[in-house]
């Protein structure tokens, strides 16, 4: 993620690529090229690790450039906004959120265990109970406009 | 305080008080007593989902299938509670529990703010 990386060191680059759909410039291409690495390169790996996934599901990949521009990426879980709108059934998130404001969707506490569930597979989360996850995308969907319901 | 102790004639009595000194620290900071003496209300509200619901939109897979709601029982108690207003507001109310103090602490920075800026 540091774009002032030294030559030698390794860099971060973080991006949400839809599964099975890379290599449009304006998003991947110059992040890439910038740290010296084919796009296509990169493009081709993505989308044959993603295959058993939804087409245009998006996922989160975190490559990491090394000094000679060769690469490795992880790919994590969908972000929790997109398992809260598909479950709620609505295309976006609300624009204003607030007691004032009405609900945009609805979620409930069943689905809300299974995202989690899924969200806990990921590696960053290894130190989190089930019940911290939960807890976290209760707060995601609150800041979006969706009502969990029992 | 602890110091004042500390003379080796009394060394063996030293290393008892401060002993008792460093439990008594412990335990005043693990604020996160869990009061479970009062009997447990059963569970009133059922979910908005039956069991054999499909709750959709959670597979992401190709090759998979959104999953079945199992029956509320089958899910752990936390689960019912962590969206609870009435459990929030009871940690929030006990003294013993960090929720409160931390909800005391945030309320006081608020305050202090909400005077800072009016100031300015």
């Amino acid at each position: 993620m540091s774009k002032k990386a030294p030559a030698a060191a390794s860099s971060l680059l973080r991006l949400v690529v839809p599964a099975g759909k890379a290599t449009p410039s304006p998003p991947i291409g110059p992040a890439l090229g910038q740290r010296g690495v084919k796009s296509m390169d990169f493009c081709k790996q993505f989308n044959d690790r993603t295959k058993n996934v939804d087409v245009g599901t998006p996922l989160p990949v975190i490559i990491t450039v090394k000094g000679d521009r060769t690469f490795t990426f992880v790919t994590k879980s969908p972000p929790t906004s997109f398992f809260l709108k598909r479950a709620a059934g609505i295309e976006k998130g609300g624009t204003n959120i607030g007691k004032e404001h009405p609900f945009v969707g609805k979620v409930n506490l069943k689905q809300v265990y299974e995202i989690a569930k899924i969200k806990q597979a990921d590696d960053g989360m290894g130190h989190l109970s089930l019940k911290g996850i939960c807890a976290g995308v209760i707060g995601s969907a609150k800041s979006m406009g969706i009502e969990v319901v029992a | 305080m602890l110091k004042s102790f500390t003379s080796t004639a009394f060394s063996g009595l030293r290393t008892v008080s401060q002993q008792q000194a460093r439990c008594i620290q412990v335990s005043a900071r693990s604020l996160n007593v869990k009061d479970d003496s009062a009997p447990k209300a059963k569970r009133t509200v059922a979910s908005s989902a039956p069991e054999g619901t499909v709750l959709k939109g959670i597979n992401y897979m190709k090759d998979g299938k959104d999953p079945v709601a199992l029956a509320d029982d089958a899910y752990p108690e936390w689960l019912w509670e962590i969206n609870d207003p009435e459990v929030r507001n009871a940690r929030i109310a006990n003294p013993l529990d960090k929720k409160h103090h931390k909800e005391a602490r945030r309320q006081a920075i608020k305050g202090e703010n909400f005077i800072r800026d009016k100031k300015t």
